[in-house]
């Protein structure tokens, strides 16, 4: 398969404290990519820099082999699935509503909305009924799903996903990496998943990219990485039996 | 029960006036609605104008009605617009402020989400932000428009429409009933509006739930639709665009009132003109002359010392001799005339008890000097500091009374009718002056200026309508002091409309046809 994603000697300082330092990594597509390391490694600056949402301060980040500087960023957005913490969904629309936001601002056919509505809550196991329920109607799981829905309504070939199950219960959160793993068995489609939880990452990437202080530990299979020698690494897998 | 037999009474005038207030109120409240709500969402988009803008809008928050209204004046003139332009302004600053609150305390979290998923700035806005600050933008609507229906009473002081004039002229012509009505039907139209608001919010939040979308945009055009037609409706019926020929304005003071009145009838009667009538115009002289320079009305009655002063500013005391001199400044500098001289005189001057007037046979106020001594002399409370109050006056007469009482200025008639007072200053046609049992002292020193009542005109009027000429000329020498505090008294205590006192009157003379 070949490189949809390619970040090229990436850094990014905030208040002059480095967040990235010089991150070079392709990422092939279909790939699904668990990121993980401590808090403030940079897992979620790297993932709004494929959005645009922020600009790295040197380097180039190339998606479809182009390069993202190049790209009209809010069609490049639109192509580009976001599912972020806590999902955050929009209050004041309901389900079907959130899910089809950007397909209205695509300005897609009625008909065809709907039934992309129908589909989306049908990958992410949800009923019909819930269509018309607005965001604090809905349970936390189920807010979770309406927001993954919302970020492959578009049928985008990327997703970006923040740590999206963070927020939920331990069998919620079983039920919905099952969900995902088969979205990405059934769609194919290259997604970015960010996680703090080791065993997460080890069950759901085709490959775990590790983070540290903003450098590239290491971007290998689950398998690969159980023979890491990298201390981060080591110390990663060793927390799981925490 | 009177009060409902009172507002029986008045029911057509009360209610239109009631629907003068609403279109007046309305059309503020859209226009700070629509200027309000543009400038918050540019405060709240574009930062660097925050600090700026919101200053400029809470200082000209600060600035006081009255001298908000007096520096829109020389701007817009005097009437409705200015009303409707100052209610605004006023209307700004909550619909600014709620507005501005509303959209930057949207939670980031979901704007970054709208960012992500590919919202352009104006989506954000459109799609994200204003529908989730409705909630408060909605609040500040609400208090904005209780605030500008309530504030709309004092567009009246500037010769704007509404219930304000009713309130205006009971407090002009001594009638509580009045002053309570329009009082009143502003708190009603208040609370009902409020209560429509709140009503309206209700269905519009349960509509959105159940409506579909293609059906809510169409219902909400219909309305949006409805809306401006109704305001475009009352504007023009507002605004009067049959324009009237000939535009008199009145000070707020009951004998303008029927002057005004009269006026009105004779032009209306003997000619084919239109006639519109701005009553009670607050500031008097002081803002009816410019919006006569200004074209905005053709005719006002006025008083000669009042010209002399205060729109010729000419230093010392006007006299009759000098009307002259008067006429020529006026044609030179403003291009008006003085025309219609009615033959009443409201000047101030000194009354005294008809006994004591009888017992020493006074007719002048020197005439008082050798019999003062016993005498006391009451006044309202200001009368004693004025420059051209108690001590001057006596020391202009050589004058020594036994003593002064302060009094209010309401219970000054009722005083010397008990023998409280013996002598006081009296305006020469108070309503009341022609019931007491006083007689009116002339000033034969000339100490206060001549305040003969006649008409100021513009030329132009004239020229356009020369048959104006004839009905000027009809009122001429028509009314004296005594008829003219009757008049008033007509008005103030036997609760008689102005108009109807001015038609009796004029029927009387055999002035209408």
């Amino acid at each position: 398969m070949g490189v949809i994603i390619e970040f090229k000697q990436i850094g990014k300082q905030y208040n002059q404290k480095s967040i990235i330092t010089n991150f070079n990594l392709a990422i092939a597509q279909g790939e699904l990519v668990t990121v993980i390391g401590s808090s403030g490694s940079g897992k979620t600056t790297l993932l709004k820099m494929l959005n645009g949402l922020v600009k790295p301060d040197h380097g180039t980040i190339s998606i479809y082999q182009q390069l993202l500087s190049e790209q009209d960023i809010i069609t490049l957005r639109r192509k580009i699935g976001y599912c972020i913490q806590g999902s955050v969904l929009f209050p004041h629309m309901t389900v079907a509503q959130n899910i089809s936001y950007v397909l209205r601002l695509e300005h897609w056919k009625k008909k065809e909305i709907y039934r992309r509505i129908d589909e989306c809550l049908e990958i992410v196991q949800l009923s019909e009924e819930m269509k018309q329920h607005y965001p604090d109607q809905l349970s936390g799981g189920q807010q979770q799903r309406v927001g993954i829905a919302r970020a492959l309504a578009a049928d985008p070939d990327i997703i970006l996903m923040d740590e999206p199950f963070g927020a939920v219960d331990e069998i919620t959160r079983v039920e919905l990496q099952k969900a995902l793993k088969s979205i990405h068995e059934k769609t194919e489609k290259t997604i970015i998943f960010i996680t703090h939880d080791i065993r997460e990452a080890l069950m759901l990437g085709t490959k775990v990219l590790v983070l540290d202080k903003g450098e590239l530990q290491a971007y290998e299979t689950p398998e690969q990485l159980q023979n890491n020698s990298n201390v981060f690494v080591q110390r990663l897998l060793n927390s799981r039996s925490d | 029960m009177e009060f409902i037999q009172f507002i029986g009474e008045r029911w057509e005038f009360l209610w239109g006036l009631t629907l003068e207030h609403i279109a007046i109120s309305v059309i503020a409240i859209v226009i700070a609605m629509i200027l309000g709500g543009g400038i918050g969402i540019i405060v709240s988009e574009f930062q660097q104008t925050t600090r700026p803008i919101m200053g400029s809008v809470s200082f000209l928050y600060t600035i006081p009605s009255i001298s908000l209204l007096g520096f829109l004046i020389p701007l817009t003139g005097i009437g409705n617009t200015t009303a409707i332009v100052a209610l605004s302004i006023y209307a700004l600053l909550p619909m600014v402020r709620n507005t501005y609150t509303g959209l930057t305390q949207v939670d980031t979290a979901i704007i970054e989400a709208a960012k992500g998923l590919g919202s352009t700035r104006w989506q954000i806005l459109s799609h994200i932000k204003i529908p989730l600050a409705l909630p408060v933008i909605l609040s500040g609507l609400r208090n904005m428009i209780t605030m500008t229906i309530a504030l709309a009473g004092i567009a009246s002081f500037i010769g704007a429409g509404g219930l304000g004039v009713a309130i205006y002229r009971g407090i002009t012509t001594n009638n509580a009933q009045l002053t309570l009505v329009g009082s009143l039907c502003i708190a009603v139209i208040a609370l009902v509006s409020d209560v429509l608001f709140v009503y309206g919010e209700q269905v519009w939040k349960k509509k959105r739930v159940a409506c579909e979308k293609s059906v809510k945009k169409k219902k909400h055009a219909i309305t949006v639709t409805a809306i401006i037609g109704i305001i475009i409706a009352i504007y023009f019926s507002l605004f009067n665009p049959v324009k009237p020929q000939v535009k008199i304005a009145t000070k707020p003071m009951t004998e303008q009132y029927i002057l005004g009145e009269m006026l009105a009838i004779l032009i209306e009667t003997n000619t084919d003109l239109h006639v519109d009538i701005t009553h009670g115009i607050g500031g008097g002289t002081a803002n009816i002359h410019p919006a006569m320079i200004a074209n905005e009305f053709d005719v006002y009655p006025e008083y000669t010392g009042t010209g002399w002063s205060t729109v010729l500013q000419e230093p010392g005391i006007y006299t009759n001799d000098q009307f002259t001199q008067l006429q020529n400044e006026y044609s030179k500098k403003y291009n008006m005339q003085w025309t219609g001289m009615y033959g009443f005189e409201n000047s101030y001057a000194l009354a005294v008890r008809k006994e004591i007037a009888t017992q020493y046979d006074l007719e002048t106020i020197s005439d008082l000097r050798k019999v003062a001594e016993p005498l006391v002399f009451g006044a309202e409370y200001d009368f004693y500091e004025r420059e051209d109050g108690y001590e001057p006056l006596i020391q202009r007469y050589n004058l020594t009374f036994y003593q002064t009482v302060d009094l209010d200025i309401g219970l000054k008639y009722q005083a010397i009718e008990e023998g409280k007072i013996d002598v006081m200053p009296i305006f020469t046609t108070d309503g009341q002056a022609s019931q007491a049992d006083i007689v009116v002292l002339s000033d034969d020193l000339q100490f206060y200026p001549s305040y003969t009542c006649g008409n100021v005109v513009r030329h132009e009027v004239l020229q356009s309508h020369p048959e104006l000429q004839g009905i000027f000329d009809s009122v001429t020498q028509i009314l004296t002091n005594e008829t003219m505090s009757q008049l008033n008294y007509d008005v103030e205590k036997n609760g008689i409309e102005p108009h109807d006192v001015a038609r009796n009157f004029l029927e009387q003379q055999n002035l209408l046809k």
